[in-house]
């Protein structure tokens, strides 16, 4: 098994398609390769359908592809079972959705902590470490608020928490911007950039606002389930 | 923040789904003890009735309805001499008499006329005892049931005519406890039936061929029937058979009914909950966890179910109990002797029967969160994110 040492992520050949209610077959990724550096922010650009979120959910191991491989921190992942996937996703890739997926009956806190819970950390620690992550997005006097009680720019603030609380190496982001407005696409772009520099995660974020273009170390575009620098 | 503590946040935050959830579960468990509970009571009430006249083969009027425990529709001629000459064996006639004119304005009362000399002789009434008092010393002292609430002396008058109560009968738990033993000879006189009887009870062991005795009386008086303890045990599976087919269909039909309750709220809240599992998922919990936190969540609404429904059980039964024994006269425990009734449910409402209550509850509870659980699992959670 090749391993790279500052490499996190090595898409060989991915190639995912679908079949329609016709039985026809819609290739969505067309034979990507894509290679991630640990501490690198990269962002993919591309229209609607361009396949964007299905590759962002095949990096995440949530959904197959249908042949490559795919190495992640130096594992292969390709034939992973569901529970070994599961176990990756919590202990090394934290995600931020376009509609945040906050727990409507949890508060801000304990929507962050529950990561932590399902890693069996201690409540002391989960204490502190949402503490601190909610006081970095700036939420700390937030606490026990639930999501409705926030406003839209704080839910998406309490979802990068969520997804860092773990300190995982990898956050992936789908569309982390679609629902805010400028100023807080902008504050939210900000504070993923503060977040990297103190923890050195990577993160690879999915969009189709080319606004998210200069917070990237590299942009990549997706058309037609092909990758391209360009 | 532990996941049994999310679990209880779901519980208190979804409070309409929960509260409809263990009042469901608190129904089905109310209407499945007191059917089945009611009708076993009621089995037992049948059973008490034809209990006292087991040792004995009688002789009634054909036509007479067994439904009604005590023959008091049916009135013949006293054949008694003649039966004990023919078979040298002595019988005891009864006629019983309602109380439809209220007499004695109260209702449910039967008159049951037997010799005043054979009273204390005769070993179902002997079997009973006496509460208080003395068995009658002549034809104007009456005995009456205990459950009627009269004291020993007082005068009660029926049809003109005025007795003295001599004794009171302990609770028998079936119609003597609202009966007035009354001298045979002088209840056929009040009521204008000289002669006539409702039934005559002769000793089964007494009699030598039992077979013969039947097809003797059946043949030589054509208006009679003999019924043999055979007859009657007979008669009693028949009824009692039939109502606890009744009770097992009903309480059956109650189960099922709250059982779709039940499971349509659980369905419903998962598939409502598919999107909050997804991201579970998504984040790094397992399916087994995301079942975990379905199923605990179900057993403590189940719980809180069992919680309530048991005592509005009790509650429910009691009230039956007393509604039941005032319009029936079988089991009368009085107003004001409310700890009696609730001994007489604890009696129903036993352990085991509130064991057996739990046991059925959780397993349905469990069976009902696996297959909702099951179809929710299997969707893609890429899929389940999608949802609104």
């Amino acid at each position: 098994m090749e391993k790279k040492k500052d490499q996190i992520i090595k898409l060989t050949d991915i190639r995912k398609s679908y079949m329609l209610n016709n039985k026809e077959k819609l290739e969505v990724i067309k034979r990507i390769n894509l290679e991630v550096s640990k501490k690198e922010i990269i962002v993919i650009m591309g229209p609607s359908g361009s396949g964007k979120s299905t590759l962002l959910n095949i990096v995440g191991l949530l959904d197959n592809f249908d042949s490559g491989s795919y190495i992640l921190g130096g594992v292969n992942v390709s034939n992973l079972t569901n529970k070994e996937k599961q176990k990756v996703r919590l202990n090394k890739i934290g995600f931020i959705f376009q509609t945040f997926n906050l727990i409507p009956t949890l508060t801000v806190q304990e929507n962050v902590e529950i990561p932590l819970a399902l890693q069996k950390v201690s409540q002391l620690k989960q204490k502190k470490s949402s503490n601190q992550k909610l006081k970095i997005v700036g939420l700390e006097d937030k606490l026990d608020k639930y999501p409705h009680q926030i406003s839209i720019g704080e839910q998406q603030r309490v979802a990068i928490a969520r997804a860092l609380v773990n300190d995982p190496p990898l956050v992936l982001a789908d569309e982390p911007t679609g629902e805010l407005d400028y100023e807080n696409m902008e504050n939210i772009m900000e504070l993923i950039l503060t977040l990297h520099n103190i923890q050195n995660t990577t993160f690879l974020i999915v969009s189709h606002d080319l606004n998210l273009k200069e917070y990237g170390d590299r942009v990549l575009y997706l058309k037609k389930g092909v990758i391209s620098e360009t | 923040m532990k996941l049994l503590y999310y679990v209880f946040k779901n519980i208190k935050n979804r409070r309409t789904r929960s509260i409809l959830c263990f009042l469901g579960i608190a129904l089905s468990i109310v209407t499945f003890s007191v059917i089945t509970i009611s009708v076993n009571q009621y089995n037992n009430v049948l059973s008490n009735g034809f209990k006292p006249f087991k040792d004995y083969t009688q002789i009634i009027e054909k036509g007479s309805n067994y439904l009604q425990f005590v023959p008091v529709s049916s009135s013949f001629e006293n054949i008694n001499s003649e039966i004990e000459n023919d078979f040298n064996i002595s019988g005891i006639p009864i006629l019983y008499v309602s109380n439809e004119q209220n007499e004695l304005l109260m209702s449910f009362i039967t008159l049951m006329g037997i010799s005043q000399n054979l009273m204390s002789y005769f070993d179902i009434l002997k079997e009973i005892g006496l509460y208080n008092g003395e068995w009658p010393q002549d034809s104007n002292e009456i005995v009456v049931g205990k459950h009627l609430n009269i004291s020993t002396g007082e005068i009660i008058e029926i049809r003109e005519q005025v007795f003295n109560v001599s004794g009171i009968l302990n609770d028998a738990g079936n119609f003597f406890d609202r009966i007035v033993l009354i001298d045979l000879q002088i209840l056929q006189t009040l009521f204008n039936r000289e002669g006539k009887v409702s039934l005559i009870l002769y000793k089964t062991n007494e009699i030598i061929n039992i077979t013969d005795f039947e097809n003797s009386i059946e043949l030589s008086y054509n208006h009679l029937d003999c019924v043999t303890l055979q007859e009657i045990e007979i008669i009693e599976q028949e009824i009692t058979g039939f109502s606890s087919t009744l009770a097992f269909l009903f309480s059956s039909l109650s189960l099922i009914t709250a059982e779709s309750f039940f499971m349509t709220i659980i369905i419903l809240n998962v598939n409502d909950r598919t999107k909050e599992f997804s991201i579970l998922r998504a984040i790094g919990m397992s399916n087994l966890n995301v079942f975990k936190l379905i199923i605990s969540e179900t057993l403590i609404l189940s719980f809180i179910g069992l919680i309530i429904g048991i005592p509005i059980s009790y509650i429910s039964l009691s009230l039956i109990i007393i509604f039941a024994g005032i319009s029936t006269g079988f089991t009368v425990p009085s107003f004001e002797i409310i700890p009696n009734i609730f001994n007489e449910v604890s009696k129903q409402l036993t352990p085991d029967f509130i064991l057996m209550i739990i046991i059925i509850i959780l397993l349905l509870a469990f069976l009902n969160t696996i297959i909702p659980t099951y179809l929710t699992l299997k969707k893609s959670v890429v899929d389940n994110l999608k949802i609104l």
